[in-house]
């Protein structure tokens, strides 16, 4: 196919403003899917995607678009939904050449429609903006168009407005991608360079590598080499990407397609690597290209000891589709045997413990994240510290640097309060306040990324009436004082319980923690001291009374089975606990020190 | 061996299901009595007795009606069940009796039986409480059904009492242990009220008193009791000394019984088994000459975890020699790490020999006995 009838392009938008029903019309109209057939929302292919109603990987689908007798190939390439994944993101953007700029008329413009709209301009993207759901009766069309013109300098006879509910405008859209967002340019015969948008595992094929051709073509069977891991491959089947593999005999520039090359895990064919030919390759990789940076830590174990083997196995397989997962073996005086892991961001903690419990059957114990910090100890030596287990002790610290994040909050202007409340009390910097109409604006703060991972965005949503979005990417790091604080569990330390946070609010995290967890530990035949410690020192403290009263007080000849049931259900309910000294602990205790409020 | 079985004792209950009415606190399996309806009951009693004459030749120690209502039973009943048991001279033969059934004539008639122990559920001497409970008796009347009892020489009467009940203190249970004290009982047991949730009080449940105030009052009445010139020999009961249930005490020692009627379980060395909680499954066993049913092969270890599980429900504990003697193997060898933990917090004495919960952990004996054995 010619450049010129090809349309590489992405849609940017807000959870919720409807981007996967719009694809979804885009695929019924190109004949891709039959109409009317419940496939809602094909590109969200993990049921944990459709869950959580955001997309965790990209996607791409190839339709075909007839305008004015001449047919073009318009490659839809999908995007991640969430900030977590803004690498991924601005990956998939650099596979396109244009996005449309989809905002919900009942929504108008938020935090993540911004901030990917910025990744999209970064990245020379040509922008069509669109406003959906105008079929809605509370849809401010016109405001939304104000918005939208004042953001892009555009005219208001510029946005297609279309329901993709209703179809309504779906085709005059599909019309404006090729008219107005540009065809893609290389030189078909030039050395081929490819850059890899997305790769993920398949069962039965080994890992699928999505990839959008920026110069030359390749072909299967040619010997290719990747350049972050120099390794090289043999394409088995290159081809296109529909709701099924269309293998075909070459890619050429200006394409998007997948390659299959006995690859045997996505670590190896990194989002944002270049694809060149093995022998005669090009000297330079396309831009862009970074590892993967876990900016959050936490250390999973198996609720049950003896499905550690298990855990070694199953996250040995996730990893195998996720390239951004790095994790070491850990071993907990308290917990046992399990792995610190590293991981972009809260959500893919959540994303990795709800795949090993679905797909895995794995039910695992993540304990309280932390961040990475950088310390400098008084001997000059340098550390990354991600684990609280690992914090030096406080005499030989020079200093030490906390992560901070690049902020924006969009929010109605009757929250302004709150929310800088909010963001003071979480040690926020505030950068700017841009009015975005008379009724939002744009708050930019710079806050620690400590104080964004425990419930940050659940306190905005409630301090805003769920109004508020949030966006943030990582800005740099700064000195911080911050304290590790031990819990103590009748003098005994539990380390997978430690935690770091900033000086000021140890005591009052410190006793929350004892408090939720002198509610969270049964009591026993003896009286438990719940304390919390910086160094030897203790900072707060909670206690336990002993039971009372566990008796079978009728106890005769017909009720020895009966009683000894009582006494194998108490055992039952042990076994689920763990043994820490003498005190057996429930495993929602180690989820006490998320839990706790810490304000 | 032979020789051995036949000389070795057995304890006998025997369940009757049948009452006039069914207490608030009761989730027990009871049946609304009538009087054609017993006839026929005790009619497979002896039929089932017939069943296990071979268990039967061994000479009986302890023989217990319990129920239920079992002094519903006529004299002339309960000489049919016992006719032609190996009954020991000195056998313990006890009537559970309900005080409304008490009188002058049925005591001169249980009185040509060898009943020889009256267990009264008497349950409380405080006439609100006795109200709430769904009981039909008052305490003036219990103080005459006493004296009648004593009149016609019954000297083994064991008074069972309820404490726990809502907005009951130190001071109601005081005054409900200084009525019994004055009705000079040979025995005591002491029941904690518990509400199951299929009992007909049930939805009483949030109205009991917490944990602290039951303890106060279960350490209160040992104590008081223990003053008052009884033993505490078992967690809830308590006798002037040389009256403590025998039959009981066969329960507690892991001694065999032999169960008869319906929902009865027995144990005969090494084997547990239960009748069919059903009435009409329990006649058409019976009829079917099933023995054992429901019958369970116990191992060893679960045999000395039974042993341990009732035999520290006595204040004596376990005697560590006879434990020995008994499975062959030290105490201390299968438990050791677990007894000395239990040892060190208080929960657990050992001394001379035996192993004992201490006055501390009786009231969380449940605990202290899972930590022990599982």
């Amino acid at each position: 196919m010619k450049e010129e009838f090809i349309r590489n392009f992405c849609i940017v938008a807000h959870i919720d403003h409807g981007k996967s029903t719009l694809a979804d019309r885009f695929l019924e109209e190109t004949h891709v899917i039959g109409k009317g057939t419940e496939v809602s929302q094909v590109l969200d292919s993990m049921d944990l995607e459709r869950e959580k109603g955001i997309t965790i990987k990209s996607h791409a689908v190839r339709m075909v678009h007839n305008y004015q007798g001449q047919d073009y190939v318009l490659n839809l390439i999908d995007t991640p939904g969430h900030v977590d994944f803004s690498y991924e993101v601005s990956r998939a953007l650099a596979s396109c050449e244009g996005a449309i700029l989809l905002v919900d008329a009942s929504q108008g413009i938020e935090a993540q429609t911004m901030s990917n709209l910025y990744l999209a301009l970064d990245n020379n993207l040509e922008i069509l903006p669109v406003i959906n759901k105008i079929d809605l009766p509370k849809a401010d069309i016109e405001g939304t168009e104000t918005d939208l013109c004042e953001i892009l300098g555009c005219l208001p006879d510029d946005i297609i407005k279309v329901s993709a509910k209703t179809g309504e405008g779906v085709k005059a859209l599909l019309d404006a991608v090729i008219t107005h967002l540009p065809a893609p340019k290389g030189n078909p015969e030039a050395t081929p360079k490819a850059l890899i948008f997305d790769s993920y595992f398949d069962m039965y094929r080994g890992v699928v590598v999505l990839v959008r051709i920026f110069e030359g073509r390749l072909q299967k069977g040619d010997k290719i080499k990747l350049f972050s891991t120099a390794k090289e491959y043999e394409i088995e089947e290159i081809g296109y990407l529909g709701l099924k593999f269309s293998p075909q005999n070459e890619l050429t520039c200006g394409e998007a397609g997948y390659i299959i090359a006995n690859i045997k895990e996505v670590a190896d064919a990194r989002v944002g690597d270049t694809i060149t030919l093995a022998k005669g390759g090009c000297e330079i990789p396309l831009p862009g290209f970074r590892e993967p940076k876990p900016m959050v830590y936490s250390s999973i174990f198996p609720i049950n000891g003896e499905d550690y083997e298990n855990l070694v196995e199953s996250i040995a397989k996730l990893k195998l589709n996720d390239a951004s997962l790095v994790y070491e073996k850990e071993s907990s005086a308290a917990l046992g045997y399990g792995f610190r892991c590293g991981f972009l961001g809260m959500l893919h903690l959540e994303i990795v413990k709800e795949r090993l419990l679905r797909e895995y059957n794995l039910p695992i114990l993540a304990t309280t994240p932390s961040v990475p910090f950088l310390i400098t100890l008084k001997s000059g030596e340098e550390l990354q510290i991600n684990n609280p287990v690992d914090f030096p002790d406080p005499s030989i610290i020079e200093t030490i640097k906390e992560p901070f994040m690049e902020t924006e909050i969009i929010v109605p202007t009757d929250y302004i309060g709150n929310v800088m409340k909010l963001a003071n009390e979480r040690r926020g910097i505030q950068n700017n306040i841009q009015y975005i109409d008379d009724k939002r604006v744009a708050l930019h703060y710079d806050l620690p990324l400590i104080e964004i991972i425990f419930d940050f965005y659940d306190k905005l949503k409630t301090v805003s009436r769920g109004y508020a979005s949030f966006d943030y990417t990582f800005k740099d790091y700064r000195e911080a004082n911050v304290v590790k604080v031990d819990i103590l569990i009748n003098g005994e330390k539990v380390d997978a319980m430690s935690f770091i946070c900033h000086h000021d609010k140890a005591y009052n995290w410190g006793k929350s923690v004892t408090e939720t967890l002198s509610e969270v530990i049964p009591k026993h035949l003896f009286k438990i001291a719940l304390q919390a410690a910086i160094g030897g020192k203790v900072i707060a403290r909670s206690t336990i009374s002993p039971l009372r009263k566990d008796v079978l007080a009728k106890c005769y000849g017909g009720d020895v089975s009966r009683k000894r049931k009582l006494l194998e259900k108490q055992k039952e309910g042990k076994k689920k606990m763990k043994e820490i000294g003498s005190v057996t602990v429930p495993q929602e205790a180690f989820l006490s020190v998320l839990r706790a409020d810490r304000e | 061996m032979e020789q051995d079985f036949q000389a070795s004792q057995l304890g006998l209950y025997i369940h009757i299901p049948f009452c006039l009415t069914k207490c608030g606190y009761c989730s027990f399996f009871t049946l609304p009595f009538r009087q054609s309806s017993l006839y026929e009951y005790v009619g497979y009693i002896e039929k089932e007795k017939v069943l296990y004459r071979y268990q039967l030749k061994r000479p009986l120690a302890t023989i217990y009606f319990g129920g239920g209502t079992p002094s519903l039973l006529s004299a002339e009943q309960i000489m049919a069940i016992l006719e032609g048991l190996n009954i020991l001279p000195d056998a313990e033969i006890t009537l559970e009796i309900n005080p409304l059934q008490i009188t002058e004539q049925y005591l001169k008639a249980l009185k040509t039986t060898p009943v020889n122990r009256l267990s009264i559920g008497m349950q409380s001497m405080n006439n609100s409480e006795l109200a709430w409970l769904n009981r039909h008796h008052n305490m003036e009347q219990i103080i005459d059904k006493i004296a009648l009892c004593r009149k016609e020489n019954f000297n083994n009467i064991s008074l069972d009492l309820i404490y726990g009940l809502p907005n009951s203190s130190v001071q109601t249970v005081q005054q409900t242990v200084d009525a019994y004290l004055k009705l000079q009982p040979e025995h005591i047991s002491c029941y904690l009220l518990t509400l199951d949730e299929d009992c007909p009080l049930a939805d009483e449940i949030d109205k009991l008193p917490n944990e602290d105030i039951l303890a106060e009052q279960y350490e209160y009445l040992c104590s008081y009791l223990k003053q008052a010139g009884y033993t505490h020999y078992e967690i809830s009961n308590f006798a002037i000394p040389g009256f403590e249930s025998k039959h009981n005490l066969r329960y507690w020692k892991s001694e065999d019984y032999l169960a008869l009627g319906v929902s009865a379980s027995g144990w005969i060395y090494p084997m547990r088994y239960q009748n069919p909680v059903d009435i009409n499954a329990y006649y058409e066993n019976v009829k079917n000459r099933v023995i054992f049913p429901q019958k369970e092969e116990l191992s060893n270890q679960r045999i000395i975890q039974d042993y341990l599980m009732m035999g520290l429900r006595l204040r004596e504990g376990i005697n560590l020699q006879e434990f020995n003697e008994r499975f062959q193997i030290p105490l201390m060898e299968i438990y050791r790490e677990q007894i000395n933990k239990l040892i060190k917090i208080k929960m657990l004495t050992l001394q001379e020999g035996n192993l004992a919960l201490t006055e501390q952990a009786l009231f969380v004996s449940n605990r202290v006995i899972g930590d022990l054995i599982l």
